[in-house]
């Protein structure tokens, strides 16, 4: 019962924070009114703003933002101890990423719903507007990257989820070409490409994909391969194709993915005495790990807090909102849900991990060894596949317990993380096209779609195998992608304190002291990792890692001119 | 007391089919809402293409153009606000396309 008295005061803690501190925030720091106009209504085209319900505004903005990031960034951490690890989530949720998304979202509001990166320009400056895009290059450079892997790494591990997530693609074609083209009804098309996907689950169970390595590539090495030419394709097919239908078909994995957990872990308290936190509570040193401050920070990066959230929150969302106060429940509160993500996610490797893992070698554990099977180094046993793997299983144990047998629970899990991940891969190869023809405009070539897509997919893959394209490679990659984040969050957070500043009185401490923050912990983060690739010479990291350095330090610079500047 | 359970009943009824609904809305804009912004975007082009000339683009007017004019003022309001925005498309695509 641990276990749910756990998962239960943490909900507690982040209702109670929404309700005052985000009513706090709302009225007396945002002063939100219902009678102020949004751009929703003073823009009214029906087109681009559109006045929405704040329910329907928020479950698209909550899709938006939850995804494979509030999972894989957990997984790693809970090898600094579960305490560490929820404390970071509840914390960083609440006072720091809730305050980033929710002022991001106000900000727009307050802006003619303009995105934040424009907004830059007009509170800082010109030069942190480029800023936005040259983080958002690295970001997506290094997102394509490692969320390849991962999937590399769950297909190697998990050979029967393989023919489910691929089937995922003909099935999203079809679904597509039956509701846009056919005019089907959505609805029941829905239902059975939903169905059709868990049938799809069954059937991997009994035909296990496997493919060997080649010469001195690894498997997961050929895998990252397979998918990267995948991203190179999926991202040139038009949208209604496959992005949105498969997109479409993930956002219902997400709700079946919660309530599966949610109830499964009340099933497992009641039926499985098995069922307790196997994981250590806290765990500072272990072996091969950096050290926990302040890798705890970037390693859960969209668990806590995530600089992709404040380009979310001031897009569509800040031109669909009909009144002020609606923007508590969409910035706030999805932040919140993210968290609530992150931390059945805790619980999963924490606890379900402990019910029982059967090793390579056909022996089945519980308790303590099954977790320290995956965690009893940084690096051990595959390192990033043995983190996500935990997450897979962990879950897989705490679903069965409601009667789905655990095979098909594994294969649930397994196709719920590689399917956000492949939605990812598309999604970011997509932005990236853009932002090269964005950097490189004066370059003609950049503006051919195809050898933009090329060069997207093909710096990724080469940064991916600068890891060794394995799973102990892609743990060098995560807290990068992590550092990266941050460093947007960063400048977010500075963007939302410069506004409140203009305000007057001490308004901007609620995002002033997060971005400080945020800012320091990331700093300092990437000058361990810099030492660290200095020595083991790793060319590749150590050139990315100084980049996102200099682009951190530049953003603590800005922030240190806008500090002393008078108003 | 009948009253009151008829009217809880009432209520109950009315937030269930309000939940149905924002469900199904929410159902339609999920399966459509990148479509719906490529659908966006192919507009704007034929309105570029069409009404350019009079939001900076170099292009001169054609028969349709002048032809069209008269209908097209919440158009062109909607191309201005359009043309503002394609300064900064960062927002909208990370929040169109699922990135996380």
């Amino acid at each position: 019962m641990d276990v749910v008295l756990l998962m239960l005061v943490c909900f507690l803690v982040f209702f109670l924070v929404y309700k005052f501190y985000g009513n706090f925030i709302s009225k007396k720091i945002y002063k939100l009114r219902d009678e102020n106009t949004t751009p929703a209504r003073e823009f009214e085209d029906g087109i681009d703003y559109v006045p929405t319900r704040k329910e329907i505004i928020f479950g698209h903005h909550f899709t938006s933002i939850a995804g494979t990031g509030p999972i894989v960034g957990p997984a790693i951490a809970i090898i600094w101890g579960w305490v560490p690890a929820i404390i970071w989530i509840v914390v960083g949720t609440l006072v720091i990423g809730s305050v980033h998304d929710f002022g991001s979202l106000v900000l727009s509001l307050r802006n003619q719903g303009k995105s934040i990166s424009g907004i830059t320009g007009k509170y800082i400056n010109k030069r942190t507007q480029r800023a936005f895009f040259s983080i958002v290059f690295l970001e997506l450079l290094i997102v394509i990257a490692i969320f390849g892997l991962v999937m590399a790494v769950i297909f190697n591990m998990f050979p029967a989820s393989v023919f489910p997530v691929w089937f995922e693609i003909p099935l999203a074609v079809w679904l597509g070409w039956m509701v846009y083209k056919r005019k089907g009804n959505l609805a029941l098309y829905s239902i059975i490409a939903l169905i059709l996907m868990y049938v799809t689950v069954v059937i991997g169970t009994m035909i296990p994909f496997t493919i060997p390595g080649v010469g001195i590539i690894p498997a997961t090495g050929i895998w990252t391969i397979i998918l990267l030419i995948y991203a190179y394709i999926a991202s040139m097919l038009p949208v209604s194709t496959l992005l949105q239908p498969r997109d479409y078909i993930n956002s219902h994995e997400l709700f079946v993915a919660l309530f599966l957990l949610f109830v499964g872990i009340f099933a497992s308290a009641l039926g499985n005495a098995d069922f307790h936190i196997v994981a250590p509570a806290i765990n500072l040193d272990p072996s091969g790990a950096p050290p926990v401050i302040p890798f705890i920070f970037i390693t859960i990066a969209c668990g806590a807090i995530s600089g992709f959230h404040s380009l979310v929150s001031s897009g569509t969302s800040a031109k669909q909102i009909m009144k002020e106060t609606d923007s508590q429940l969409i910035g706030f509160g999805a932040m919140v849900m993210e968290g609530v993500l992150a931390t059945l996610v805790v619980i999963a490797v924490a606890a379900g991990i402990g019910i029982a893992y059967h090793n390579g070698e056909g022996n089945l554990l519980s308790g303590i060894p099954a977790w320290t099977a995956h965690y009893s180094s940084w690096a051990a046993a595959q390192g990033l596949g043995s983190k996500v793997s935990a997450f897979v299983i962990g879950a897989a144990n705490i679903v069965s317990s409601i009667g789905i047998p655990k095979s098909v629970a594994i294969v649930i899990m397994g196709v719920f993380v590689v399917s956000f991940a492949g939605t990812t891969l598309d999604t970011a190869t997509r932005i990236q096209r853009y932002v090269l023809s964005e950097l490189f405009g004066d370059v003609k070539i950049f503006q051919n779609r195809q050898f933009s897509t090329a060069v997207a997919v093909i710096t990724a893959g080469l940064l991916a195998f600068a890891t060794g394209a394995s799973g102990e490679g892609a743990l060098k990659l995560w807290p990068m992608f992590g550092a990266t984040n941050q460093t947007l969050a960063a400048l977010a957070l500075l963007l939302i304190t410069v506004w409140l500043k203009r305000k007057g009185g001490i308004k901007f401490l609620i995002s002033g002291i997060p971005c400080i923050f945020m800012a320091f912990i990331t700093t300092w983060a990437l000058v361990i990792n810099q030492i660290n690739f200095i020595g083991s010479r790793n060319i590749v990291l150590l050139i990315l890692n100084l980049i996102i350095l200099s682009l951190n330090l530049w953003i603590i610079i800005e922030g240190m001119i806008v500090a002393v500047k008078k108003s | 007391m009948k009253a009151i359970c008829l009217k809880i009943c009432r209520k109950i009824t009315v937030k269930a089919k309000e939940l149905f609904c924002s469900i199904s809305f929410f159902e339609k804009g999920l399966a459509t809402q990148v479509i719906e912004v490529e659908l966006i975007q192919l507009e704007n082009i034929f309105a570029l293409l069409l009404f350019g000339c009079f939001v900076g683009l170099p292009a001169p007017p054609v028969h349709l153009t002048l032809e069209l004019l008269p209908k097209m003022e919440k158009e062109l309001i909607i191309m201005m606000n359009r043309v503002f925005a394609s300064k900064d498309p960062l927002g909208e695509l990370f929040s169109t396309l699922d990135i996380t």
